[in-house]
């Protein structure tokens, strides 16, 4: 699409990926290539790692959506990325909700005023 | 006080009004996604957990709701999801205010024009060119072949692209008309079998298909994620569609705040650096 409108990206479990998708965010080309990944109990770490560092490399992606529960278990790439776009938004599942202690930026901004 | 200092206050309050921002998007977001759960809940028990469900994605789509970056905000941007990828424009839709703007409908047609042999073939060229005509309506699901999930419709007649037509341009019954008149098809439904993609004879007669509109109220618009879930789709589903779009505006506006709010840390490291 041109123009320059970007995509979002999703790292959500089911239920938040067949109620986002129904906005039309999702994307597969022809190459079977993917602005989403639904996570269930058999992702794997190691391919939810996979899917933050492509979609965080790609240039067609301007938001990451995340369930706050998945991004605990790659916490340690959160905490070191430090880009501006794509812009990482840890978002509640149905199971859990939001918590702000838990949010990268928010720790990130909370530690700078520690700092300052 | 310092220049410095000033910033670096300067800098503090813009990121605390940032992070409230961002928290109260979070809030909002939440509240959305949760009643959006809800709603699927709802779908999932009235049309079964299958069908509301991975199992009914596509192997192909395109992204219909996008992003558009200004350098400094982004807003959504909503396009036709039945509309070519050439040619399609999305207009940007406003992003703080929760706006759910849907793009004009630009040339749905021939959507897909990795798809064209399919449209070509069997009059599906013209309803491509139909398509184009109804330029204007809300949602065209003039495109012959659904944006996602197949091309079934390729081989469906005239007389059923113009029926989905009359569902988006319920309301415009001029537009109707004239692509009876374009295509000889008759504009009561099913009598005139024979148009000719040219547009050749005139045979559109008025609009007298009120009944059969009711009869494909429900049916969504081809193109449209909620047409993978079956033709007609609960309530619920409908209610879970507009909940999660609400819920992506919320995260649209928080990932506005999440930049001011990086932008403002990067601001007081700066200060407190340049202090120290």
């Amino acid at each position: 699409m041109s123009g320059g409108a970007e995509l979002f990206a999703l790292i959500v479990d089911q239920d938040t990926a067949t109620g986002l998708l129904l906005t039309g965010v999702g994307q597969v080309d022809i190459r079977k290539r993917a602005n989403f990944l639904i996570v269930d109990d058999k992702t794997s770490q190691q391919q939810v790692e996979e899917a933050f560092k492509d979609f965080t490399t790609r240039e067609d992606i301007a938001v990451l959506l995340i369930n706050q529960v998945i991004a605990g278990m790659i916490r340690h790439l959160l905490d070191a990325y430090t880009k501006p776009v794509p812009a990482i938004l840890e978002i509640p599942s149905k199971d859990a909700p939001y918590d702000p202690s838990q949010d990268s930026v928010l720790q990130r901004v909370c530690f700078m005023f520690g700092e300052s | 006080m310092t220049d410095s200092g000033q910033q670096g206050d300067d800098a503090f309050v813009a990121t605390l009004d940032a992070a409230q921002e961002y928290l109260a998007a979070q809030a909002a977001l939440a509240e959305a996604l949760r009643a959006g759960f809800l709603s699927l809940a709802q779908a999932r028990y009235s049309m079964g957990a299958d069908r509301v469900s991975a199992l009914q994605f596509p192997s192909h789509m395109r992204a219909s709701t996008r992003l558009r970056s200004d350098g400094v905000e982004l807003s959504l941007a909503v396009a036709d999801p039945a509309a070519p990828s050439t040619s399609a424009q999305p207009s940007p839709a406003s992003s703080a205010s929760g706006g759910w703007a849907k793009a004009d409908a630009e040339a749905p047609a021939a959507a897909h024009s990795s798809n064209g042999s399919d449209n070509r073939s069997s009059g599906g060229g013209g309803g491509g060119e139909a398509g184009q005509a109804a330029h204007g309506a809300a949602i065209i699901p003039a495109a012959p072949v659904a944006a996602q999930g197949g091309g079934a419709a390729a081989a469906e007649g005239l007389d059923a692209q113009l029926q989905r037509l009359r569902l988006a341009a319920q309301e415009s019954d001029g537009i109707l008309q004239s692509l009876a008149v374009k295509y000889g098809c008759s504009d009561g439904g099913g009598a005139n079998a024979g148009g000719r993609p040219d547009g050749s004879g005139g045979g559109g007669g008025g609009g007298s298909g009120a009944g059969e509109d009711d009869d494909y109220a429900e049916v969504p618009a081809p193109g449209r994620p909620l047409s993978w879930f079956g033709s007609l789709v609960a309530p619920s589903l409908r209610e879970a569609e507009a909940q999660f779009s609400d819920a992506l505006s919320a995260a649209v506006a928080a990932a506005n705040a999440q930049r001011r709010v990086r932008a403002g840390a990067d601001g007081l490291r700066g200060s407190v650096g340049g202090g120290a």
